[in-house]
């Protein structure tokens, strides 16, 4: 499983950087938003995959054989809520620019 | 001394607060911390002198070697005595100077931070602790320098002395890291012991470079000396503190503290004295040359300076003890002359001796005699410590173990030049036959001469009763070596050479002055200013300054794709390098093992991601945006982590929510990317995203053996009393960063509140 | 663009939503769930409500503007580090009362915290979404 989804994450970002380098507002932001993605699931592989088995205490208070590692989702579960808050700001921030006059599109930035 | 250390910085934060309340009084209850401690001290010093070296320790992180440890032996005393002793003055004489200046309270609270600092660096032990002091002083003294920040000459001064002074820091801290490298000691009273060690390592010559660098640079010494005189545009309570007793003595200071660590070899002897000397003799020309005062005492502090570093660099005996009681000397006699110099500058309106009214002395009665008593002490002129410590001097050069007739020629020309400087102060300030008639100067208060008279009184003390030092400066020397014999000062040492020698400079001097006046000598730049080390750093500073314009004008194009294209290009190709040097290709095969469900749920993603790419509708590659996050979500909801799965499902939804809300606002249309830009992004895109893959893999190749997976699945319920790991992790083991995130959540939204609000009057959220 | 079939819906789900996201912070420390996922979920059913009838209305159904929920979030959270400080003379260090509540989990400071941490998320989602929500 960690063969195919270190490619799907190495995909992921392909397009993300792709989408970052555009000169379009929606698509650049769409850009952040699966670079963000791509990232949390690199985490998540570099973590080790653990097929089915969350990373729980037994019902009797006993460690399981084999488990995820909870460290990973740990880190990704704040990550994403502060990347929804980035993406949210980037895409407010890019809205009150295109109310500006003549700012329509990235490269108008540089007047 | 630790609680007087924190006690001044605690205190130095209230001044402020203290002005406000006190007003222009602060400054004369500020002089009592300095005098407090002088006087405790001396108290202390009187009481239990044997009781030397005294301890203090404070842990602050072991784990790093830094404490706070703090150790007073001689040598630290002399220099603590100096420091509060000239710093009460000072507070006094400022009280009065920088009455109804503006940034009062600001003024003195850097200043108070300042002393704080200087006494923590002569006191501390651990050489971590001492640059951090040293830092400190060169940080405080660039405010204090820049103090008047509306005129670009203290800004422009004050940049130059934090740049040179922190380049010689960071040489410092290199030479220091250096040591550590070859003893393993952080203590530097225990660095002694090591001193065979250091001198006949291969490490040596490194080390002592670095070191006497930021001495160098600190001390003012040629060729780094430039920043000295530019340092004038402070307010004139910090030039005479900066100048007497405080900053450029910390050079000095730290050269006496490592002279019996690194000292006294052939290297040490070369490198001080032929710098100290080749400084006494450029500070003596050009303070010679200097036709504003203040300039006049900078130039001739950094003589003083070249000769401490010429006395602790011939390391014998009677240079030890001739540095030393050079240093009191010169802390007198300059803060004295410095203080004037202000007083003639704020009640004449002039610091040039060319445009001063004439016959000073009679509108000023008061300060002519002290700088007369002063600069008697500074020209060497008996009964004032000056001449004791001159005669020191000349014992000195006269048995040194090299170069003895050199050295002593050099030390009589800046005698000469030391003696026509004391007649220019005296004669030429205040006897002048031309010039305006200066009919509305006054004297000034009282209380402005008090703090002058004071020093100048103690210069002409210390000159009839040089006793009274003997044992202060015995027991500074000890830190030298330890079986330096005692050595009692006397202003009388009977008819021999070093008097005959006294004699001939003074004698030169009175015809170098009567030359100067005869032939109306003009002060010039002269030859000196071609390869005057300032132009030098000019030419630095400009350069660097060019070179930032230049890359910036090449780099930061001013569109944020290319700012991107560059960054994202870089870490490729850095990234890139550094894995295939160091890792290279792993692939573990056996983690190709996929079911049927991931395939199609693989390939759907991968179908809606191509097509958030490539379609042409803003909307559309929105919807299939969305796709990939659930699919992304079931994948974390197969491989264990149901909490994510939520939490990235929730998420993903939200940020569509908001994505569709803001779109319908934006136009439909996408501007589409050029031919060109398409091939150029595609390959750095694709390049990073193989680059990730193949790090994956890399990473993926070893087995995982984690100890923090263990210990959370050992500990989460039995400490925590959580089944959750994942929660237990968030709002337990790792609270605080937890902690640390929703706050950055919160300013976040904050941004986002400010940004939709920032034009509405009433705001609903 | 109100829609009845969305205004009755939004009313009786906003209820159900609120408890779904309570239940979720509740057993977050034994189960998947905690602060962050039901202060979305919370956050989700306003959004819904405000959707369905506009911002200015649901934000006079609030008993406190989505800016202070943020703030009472973080005091909470905050709040929550001082029993440690008192007791064990460390910030954070988790401190339980020592009965139980039948249906509730165990209560502690590690929960408190996780309701600061619900509160925070909750409020920023509203502030982010809502603005955007406009009737036109």
């Amino acid at each position: 499983m960690e063969f195919f989804l270190s490619i799907f994450v190495g995909l992921l970002f392909a397009a993300g950087i792709y989408l970052l380098l555009h000169r379009d507002f929606v698509k650049l932001v769409i850009g952040i938003v699966i670079i963000g993605n791509a990232t949390a699931l690199f985490i998540f592989v570099a973590g080790r995959i653990v097929r089915q088995a969350g990373p729980f205490i037994k019902e009797d208070g006993s460690v399981p054989e084999s488990f995820a590692d909870p460290v990973p989702q740990a880190l990704i579960l704040t990550a994403l809520v502060i990347g929804f808050g980035i993406q949210a700001f980037a895409l407010l921030l890019f809205k009150k620019l295109y109310d500006v006059p003549k700012i329509h599109q990235v490269d108008d930035l540089k007047k | 001394m630790i609680v007087c250390i924190f006690t001044i910085v605690i205190l130095s934060l209230a001044v402020p607060l203290l002005y406000k309340v006190f007003g222009s009084k602060t400054a004369y209850l500020l002089a009592i911390i300095p005098a407090v401690i002088f006087t405790w001290f001396l108290y202390q010093y009187l009481q239990f002198s044997p009781a030397f070296p005294l301890q203090e320790s404070l842990t602050w992180n072991p784990y790093f070697n830094l404490n706070f440890s703090f150790y007073l032996d001689g040598l630290s005393l002399l220099f603590l005595l100096l420091i509060s002793g000239i710093g009460a003055m000072i507070y006094v004489y400022a009280g009065y100077y920088m009455k109804g200046k503006a940034y009062y309270g600001r003024f003195f609270m850097i200043l108070t931070l300042f002393m704080a600092a200087m006494l923590g660096l002569v006191l501390a032990n651990n050489w971590l602790t001492v640059l951090v002091f040293w830092e400190l002083t060169s940080i405080t003294s660039f405010l204090l320098i820049g103090y008047e920040h509306e005129k670009k000459k203290a800004r422009y001064a004050a940049w130059q002395g934090l740049l040179v002074t922190s380049f010689g820091g960071l040489a410092l801290l290199a030479g220091l890291v250096l040591i550590t490298i070859v003893t393993g000691e952080y203590t530097i009273s225990e660095l002694s012991n090591f001193s065979d060690t250091l001198q006949s390592s291969t490490l040596y010559l490194p080390i002592l470079l670095c070191v006497a660098l930021g001495a160098f640079t600190k001390s003012a010494q040629v060729p780094f000396h430039f920043w000295l005189p530019n340092a004038m545009a402070a307010p004139t309570p910090v030039s005479a503190f900066l100048h007497s007793a405080t900053m450029v003595k910390a050079g000095i200071y730290f050269l006496a503290r490592f002279s019996p660590i690194i000292g006294n070899t052939i290297e040490w002897q070369i490198l001080l004295c032929a710098t100290g000397g080749l400084t006494m003799l450029t500070g003596a020309i050009m303070a010679f040359k200097s036709d504003n005062l203040k300039k006049l005492l900078a130039y001739s502090t950094i003589s003083a300076l070249g000769i401490m570093v010429l006395s602790f660099g011939l390391g014998t005996e009677a240079a030890v003890y001739a540095g030393l009681a050079y240093i009191i000397a010169h802390a007198l006699y300059k803060s004295t002359l410095f203080m004037l110099a202000g007083i003639i500058d704020k009640q004449a309106g002039t610091k040039k001796i060319s445009e001063l009214p004439r016959n000073l002395y009679k509108k000023m009665p008061a300060a002519f005699i002290l700088v007369t008593l002063a600069a008697l002490s500074f020209g060497g002129i008996a009964p004032f410590f000056g001449f004791v410590a001159k005669e020191m001097l000349m014992e000195m050069v006269l048995h040194a173990p090299f170069f003895s007739s050199i050295l002593v020629i050099v030390m009589v020309l800046t005698g000469t030049f030391f003696v026509t400087l004391l007649l220019i102060l005296a004669h030429s300030t205040f006897f002048k036959k031309k010039g305006k008639a200066g009919r509305n100067i006054i004297a000034g208060g009282t209380i402005f001469y008090l703090a002058p008279l004071v020093t100048a009184l103690a210069g002409l003390y210390f000159g009839l009763f040089p006793d009274q030092l003997s044992e202060l400066l015995s027991n500074a020397a000890a830190t030298f070596a330890n079986n330096i014999p005692e050595k009692h000062l006397a202003l009388w040492h009977g008819w021999n050479m070093a008097l005959a020698l006294s004699i001939l400079s003074i004698i030169a001097g009175l015809g170098l002055y009567w030359a100067k006046i005869a032939f109306n000598w003009k002060p010039k730049a002269g030859f000196l200013s071609l390869i005057y080390p300032s132009n030098i750093y000019q030419y630095l500073f400009n350069g660097v300054i060019k070179l930032g314009e230049w890359q910036t004008r090449k780099i930061q194009t001013g569109y944020l794709r290319y700012y991107a294209m560059f960054t994202l290009f870089t870490i490729l190709l850095l990234a890139g390098f550094t894995f295939f040097y160091k890792a290279g290709i792993r692939i573990n095969t056996s983690t190709i093992d996929v079911y049927l469900i991931d395939l199609i749920l693989g390939i759907i993603a991968l179908l809606a991601l191509a097509y958030t790419l490539f379609s042409p509708s803003k909307i559309d590659s929105l919807l299939s945006l969305s796709i990939v996050g659930i699919a992304i979500s079931i994948i974390f909801f197969t491989s264990g982590a149901p909490d994510l799965a939520i939490t990235f499902f929730l998420i993903d939804t939200l940020t569509v929510t908001v994505f569709v809300l803001i779109l319908h606002k934006l136009p439909k249309k996408i501007i589409p990317k050029t031919t060109i830009a398409r091939y150029r992004d595609a390959f750095i895109s694709l390049g990073i995203g193989l680059l990730i893959t193949l790090i994956l893999f890399s990473i993926t190749y070893d087995p995982l053996t984690s100890r923090l997976k263990q210990f959370y699945a050992e500990n989460s319920y039995n400490i925590a009393k959580g089944k959750n790991m994942v929660n237990v992790i968030l709002v337990d083991f790792r609270v605080l960063d937890t902690f640390g995130e929703i706050t950055v959540l919160a300013i976040g939204a904050l941004g986002v509140f400010a940004l939709v609000n920032y034009s509405k009057k009433n705001t609903i959220l | 663009m109100k829609s009845l079939i969305l205004t009755i819906t939004a009313k009786y789900i906003l209820p159900v939503m609120m408890l779904f996201s309570v239940f979720l912070l509740m057993r977050g420390h034994h189960l998947p769930g905690g602060g962050f996922v039901g202060g979305l979920t919370a956050g989700a059913g306003f959004v819904l409500y405000a959707f369905a009838n506009g911002v200015e209305v649901t934000l006079e159904k609030m008993w406190l503007r989505p800016v202070k929920i943020i703030a009472l979030g973080l005091l909470i959270a905050f709040l929550s580090g001082l029993p440690g400080l008192i007791t064990e003379a460390s910030f954070f260090k988790a401190y339980w009362l020592p009965w139980e509540v039948f249906f509730l989990p165990k209560l502690g400071t590690p929960l408190l915290f996780d309701a600061g941490v619900y509160l925070v998320v909750w409020g920023i989602v509203m502030v982010i979404i809502f603005p955007n929500i406009t009737e036109d």
